[in-house]
């Protein structure tokens, strides 16, 4: 009985000091963000900055509740784009490192094409993927797909690489075999490279998704942003900017703590 | 000696994979236009696209230098800024705090959308596109110039501090050269990022520059002229990488590795 409260009480000192590092470190960007919000509202107020050149953070609010399914729909479409080919990269660029480190010859072969073809900043093919694609979700995807693989491939190439050869020749003299050695060695050692390639990719294939929207599409949050400018609806914009700005801090957020939870080391 | 050699072999054995892959590129390209008929709506031949550079190449090369100007602006705004900025970081502590998570969550955001509000503000000129790509070089400056800052030790510090150095000289002498290598290795990412930038803000209104080559190629169907803006900016991106790599190798000599 004793015991059991002492544990409990234990367990609440614990949480009281999880809590406070967590408020320790939340805090100074917690109150950069009050006093960035409080002085834009106040300056488009005191200077009367007419909404073209600078609306306040409350009107873009009553902007976008005004008409919320318009903005949802854009941000779905966007979503949806930037995760199937994030997705898909992911996928291509491990599964492509993988068949590289296991067959090193093909690898001399195929990776400096792959250099090659991505010495090209990605957003330069977006025009081309327009013209072969057509404007719809398609030629995003394959964009996203091929700029992901890259990224996520070198950082899991160099992670993979980085192992011990000690470790390896240790496994190999209790019999393990090529296999055993990739899974219990080679990827769990690659992991905080191949996060790292994954966090980033994440970034690039939001960006990606917004700037290729721009050249045409049927919707999406790029696509709004350039329709309401070329229209002259600059609050509408905002709200497409601030969707954006929400919707990467969301995703990169929970890609951030799933990664923390797969390397907790 | 030997080893300077062995290194010097390596460097140019990968230059020269990467040289023989772009040129089976180039070969398999040509060939399969050819072998398969592909009309040239879908893929020019390379020679059919090169060509076309060749023919236009006075409009080419005056965007390509519109271009490479708006980013270079951006770029040496940007480096002047992130070093700064990580100075002042790894000074205050507080500061950091406040703001460092900005500056990463700043990088997690498409700054490109921005970019038609950017040109609202800043106009059609070349202004608007130097603050893209000054927007997105100065974060990786910022974050290498903060974190070689914070690789000198403690002990080098006190022991320049027992000779009477003041805190800009240690800063001149010691934290800065210390924090160079690092500083240059985001000046190779940011440089590719600012000609990302000017490309696109030149999407929102421009009249000259590769992103104007790309953007009217597209509206008017004309297929080999946009893979010969596509090659361009490639090649672009690649000689800026490595004007960098030399300027990195002249300045800091000491820890060159690429």
């Amino acid at each position: 009985m004793s015991s059991g409260l002492a544990s409990a009480v234990g367990r609440d000192r614990v949480d009281d000091a999880v809590w406070r590092r967590w408020f320790a470190l939340v805090w100074p960007p917690l109150l950069a963000a009050v006093i960035l919000l409080t002085s834009w509202e106040f300056v488009v107020w005191w200077f009367k900055l007419p909404n073209f050149v600078l609306p306040g953070p409350a009107e873009i609010v009553a902007t976008a509740t005004e008409e919320p399914r318009r903005v949802l729909i854009d941000t779905w479409t966007t979503v949806v784009e930037a995760l199937t080919g994030y997705v898909a990269g992911s996928l291509l660029g491990l599964g492509l490192a993988i068949f590289f480190v296991t067959f090193g010859k093909i690898e001399r072969l195929v990776l400096p094409i792959y250099v090659t073809i991505n010495s090209v900043p990605m957003v330069a093919y977006g025009p081309l993927a327009i013209i072969l694609l057509g404007i719809g979700s398609a030629s995003k995807i394959v964009l996203i797909t091929v700029a992901v693989s890259y990224q996520v491939l070198i950082n899991a190439l160099a992670g993979l690489r980085s192992c011990d050869p000690g470790a390896i020749a240790l496994l190999r003299t209790f019999g393990a075999n090529d296999r055993t050695i990739l899974l219990k060695l080679r990827v769990p050692g690659a992991m905080p490279s191949i996060m790292f390639g994954l966090r980033v990719a994440v970034v690039h294939a939001m960006i990606l998704a917004v700037v290729l929207e721009m050249l045409g599409a049927r919707a999406g949050l790029g696509w709004s942003v350039y329709k309401s400018t070329q229209m002259m609806y600059f609050v509408e914009a905002w709200v497409a900017v601030g969707a954006s700005v929400i919707v990467s801090l969301v995703i990169y957020g929970i890609v951030n703590w799933i990664g923390r939870k797969l390397v907790w080391w | 000696m030997m080893a300077r050699i062995m290194m010097a072999m390596r460097g140019l054995s990968k230059v020269a994979t990467q040289l023989i892959a772009l040129l089976s590129l180039m070969l398999v390209w040509e060939v399969t236009t050819h072998l398969f008929q592909i009309s040239e709506d879908k893929l020019p031949s390379l020679s059919v696209v090169l060509a076309t550079a060749w023919s236009g190449r006075v409009a080419l090369l005056d965007a390509v230098l519109t271009t490479v100007f708006e980013a270079l602006i951006g770029l040496v705004a940007g480096i002047a800024f992130g070093v700064l900025s990580g100075i002042a970081f790894s000074s205050f502590r507080l500061l950091e705090r406040m703001l460092l998570p900005y500056f990463i969550a700043s990088q997690a955001v498409p700054i490109i959308a921005f970019g038609a509000i950017i040109i609202i503000w800043f106009g059609n000129g070349i202004a608007s596109k130097a603050v893209i790509a000054f927007y997105l070089s100065f974060f990786p400056v910022a974050v290498n110039t903060l974190g070689g800052i914070r690789r000198v030790s403690q002990d080098e510090i006190g022991l320049l501090r027992t000779f009477g150095a003041s805190r800009l000289t240690i800063l001149w002498k010691l934290q800065l050269p210390t924090a160079l290598p690092p500083i240059f290795t985001a000046i190779r990412i940011g440089a590719g990022l600012a000609l990302v930038g000017a490309i696109v803000g030149e999407w929102f209104g421009a009249s000259r520059g590769l992103g104007v080559v790309l953007l009217t190629a597209m509206f008017d169907n004309q297929v080999p002229q946009l893979w010969a803006a596509i090659l361009l900016t490639g090649l672009t991106g690649t000689v800026l990488f490595w004007v960098v790599v030399a300027l990195q190798r002249k300045i800091a000599w000491w820890q060159a590795e690429v």
